[in-house]
């Protein structure tokens, strides 16, 4: 970490500075009187729900945008290592972000929607759809299409933590979360759980996730592997949850599946000492 | 403690340029056993505070001022919390971080609320205390902390009620999401949306100060 | 086995794709021969109606509604033995994009309109017959078999208009392999020569189906 001192991380704009740490000069922004009760700040991001609603986006835009995609990092990098280096980061992101949705999600109990699979070509984690419950951000809209079971701020704002329990636990076993990759994540992105996890009989870091027709991937020809942004969305999807590894595409043909791809996933050591240390050998 | 504060407050004042100080009004506190005031942090990965807010209490007439941290040890908050950390990050890999109180003699186990007895590991209930400010934790999914020091009263012991603060935490932890569906938000960056300010505050005040 | 040769002609008259699937018949022909081909054609196919007969222009144009409708002809070109309730049976079964983007067990069930309002649609011979469809775009499919139909379940149709509805309904799965597997790699750049391996097994696959 650097060495400045030291930052507010509080919202007042006129003193924010990008920095790490705390502004002890000026300390935590307290509440006002009155503040709590006034009308939230309006914010589309944050009067949305995060409940997964089901909307499916075509394979054929989703494919096209992520040729173009892959056309941009062709042209930019100047090395197949280059190439695949900034696809990973593409997919990075998105991995750190479905962590903290997917288990908030499945947090939420069963009954409280039908809809609780989701599917990733079928809807994006932003907040930009919003049509059936409609604060549209004012703070102050009221609620006309509301279930029974929906649970409201009062500020209109749908709230999925009030309608859960308890948490689902978070993954602490490599088992666990590479099981939690291979089904909930690969439901919600492609539609079905991959097609095998396997661990390696060699390496005792290395499992494998089996994909036997990549669904972003299956226009394009062998040659070049785009499968690059999977990767990067398991190593983000892992690293967040602090199970650091690395991730690599093979192109492994079997029998007729001559475009199945196996994720190779290397943790790094101290995940499998850690898991040694807590859970035993 | 008092002398350690009054140092640190050297310290500061030896760094702290005078054109700074005094640019925010600060509250006259006087104690109020009824009510108490929080400080609330959200850790990131490495360490780096990326939200932090103190809760006061609202219901200060005229008269009964506001409630808040005694003014000579509110720097240390972030001191006392990040203290904290080390127990957190220890209870962040245990199975089940809450089952273990009452079992005595088990690492923090004796710190632990009571309470709290579920599979849940996401909320860690009490962490820790330090002189009379117990503190409570929540890790998310990605693996931010979020912590909070509960103030109390002056020799008493601090109370928490695990369900209204575990409720609390989830609801932050909600807009967290959000906050990172962001597409302009990165990870561990801090927060500096008043959007996000306001509506933390909002459920301060529900679930915290009733 | 009908389909001899298939050929994607670009808008300019270039040959982009060719690939002939007997190996005999293609001999003395090396590529340069396949441009020229193409380029013929795409020359005859724009003057087609001048070629065409004053009367037949005349009739043409007093009947103002023709129907360049097409039908929907089922599963031509798809695997066979696939009747209704053995689709059913592996419909869940079969593995999921088996089609690429198009959803369902066959590519569209619709009749289509057809876009080749002006030029060549059928081309007879005595050693083969061709068929070419033209997209919206202006983009040119051929195929060229031995005998004069392509439907595999009625080989020995005689039903002209028939022959080239099916043809049609062939050319324009060809289509839509053309839509996934070329216009969705990044690799490929438009109007140049098509090397996908994927689409050429793709086509291989279409045209295996049709015997």
């Amino acid at each position: 970490m650097s060495q400045k001192i030291i930052l507010p991380s509080t919202s007042d704009d006129g003193i924010y500075t990008p920095s790490d740490g705390y502004e002890y000069t000026i300390g935590p922004k307290q509440s006002l009187p009155n503040e709590a009760n006034a009308t939230p700040t309006p914010s589309r991001i944050y009067s949305d729900s995060l409940m997964h609603r089901k909307q499916e986006v075509s394979l054929s835009a989703m494919a096209f945008l992520f040729q173009e995609m892959i056309a941009t990092i062709h042209r930019a990098s100047s090395s197949a290592q280059d190439f695949e280096t900034r696809l990973n980061g593409y997919g990075y992101g998105i991995g750190t972000r479905l962590v903290e949705l997917l288990n908030l999600r499945n947090s939420v109990p069963p009954n409280y929607s039908k809809s609780s699979t989701s599917n990733f070509l079928s809807n994006s984690s932003s907040a930009s759809i919003n049509e059936s419950h409609g604060s549209s951000g004012t703070g102050t809209g009221t609620i006309s299409s509301a279930s029974d079971h929906t649970h409201y701020h009062e500020n209109g704002t749908e709230s999925l933590a009030a309608v859960i329990n308890n948490m689902r636990p978070r993954d602490l076993k490599i088992l666990d979360i590479l099981q939690f990759v291979h089904g909930t994540m690969w439901t919600y992105l492609f539609g079905h759980a991959s097609d095998d996890l396997v661990k390696s009989s060699e390496r005792d870091n290395e499992y494998m996730i089996v994909d036997n027709l990549p669904m972003l991937t299956q226009f394009i020809p062998a040659g070049r592997s785009c499968d690059y942004f999977t990767c990067g969305i398991i190593q983000g999807f892992l690293d967040s949850a602090e199970f650091p590894c690395r991730v690599s595409a093979h192109s492994m043909p079997q029998g007729e599946l001559d475009q199945r791809t196996v994720y190779l996933i290397q943790f790094d050591r101290h995940v499998l000492e850690r898991d040694n240390l807590r859970f035993g050998p | 403690m008092v002398n350690l504060s009054s140092n640190m407050k050297l310290i500061f004042d030896v760094e702290t340029p005078s054109y700074k100080q005094g640019k925010r009004f600060r509250n006259t506190i006087v104690r109020n056993p009824s009510v108490m005031p929080q400080y609330f942090a959200i850790i990131g990965k490495k360490d780096n505070p990326i939200y932090e807010a103190e809760f006061t209490s609202q219901q200060g007439q005229q008269g009964q001022l506001q409630q808040g941290f005694q003014q000579n040890l509110k720097e240390l908050n972030a001191f006392i919390l990040h203290a904290s950390l080390d127990i957190v990050e220890d209870l962040q890999w245990q199975v089940s971080p809450n089952a273990q109180h009452g079992r005595g003699g088990l690492s923090g186990g004796f710190l632990r609320s009571k309470n709290v007895n579920n599979t849940d590991n996401c909320y860690l209930g009490k962490v820790d205390h330090f002189y009379g400010l117990a503190i409570t934790a929540y890790i998310t999914y990605g693996g931010m902390k979020l912590v909070m020091i509960h103030g109390g009263p002056p020799n008493g012991n601090t109370q928490i009620d695990d369900n209204m603060v575990k409720s609390f935490y989830q609801e932050v932890h909600e807009l967290y999401v959000k906050t990172l569906m962001n597409p302009f938000y990165k990870v561990n960056e801090p927060i500096p949306s008043p959007a996000f300010d306001s509506r933390v505050r909002a459920l301060a005040k529900k679930y915290l100060n009733r | 086995m009908a389909v001899r040769m298939l050929l994607v002609i670009n808008k300019s008259g270039g040959l982009i794709y060719h690939r002939s699937f007997e190996g005999d018949v293609d001999k003395g022909l090396n590529s340069n021969d396949y441009l020229i081909l193409a380029s013929i054609l795409h020359g005859s196919f724009a003057i087609a109606t001048q070629l065409t007969p004053k009367a037949l222009q005349l009739s043409q144009s007093s009947s103002k509604n023709i129907d360049y409708t097409v039908p929907y002809i089922p599963y031509v070109g798809m695997p066979r033995g696939r009747t209704s309730s053995e689709r059913s049976k592996y419909g869940a079964s079969a593995p999921q994009g088996k089609l690429g983007s198009f959803k369902g067990d066959d590519f569209f069930k619709e009749s289509f309109q057809s876009w080749n309002r002006s030029g060549v649609r059928q081309l007879c011979t005595d050693q083969f017959t061709m068929y070419i469809y033209q997209t919206m775009t202006g983009l040119k499919f051929v195929v060229a078999c031995s005998q004069g139909t392509l439907s595999p379940a009625n080989p020995s149709s005689s039903n002209n208009i028939f022959n080239i509805h099916v043809a049609d309904n062939f050319l324009r799965k060809i289509y839509c392999l053309y839509s996934d597997y070329v216009m969705k790699d990044p690799f490929y750049s438009l109007e140049m020569p098509i090397k996908s391996t994927l689409f050429d097994k793709k086509v291989k696959q279409m045209v295996d189906n049709l015997v």
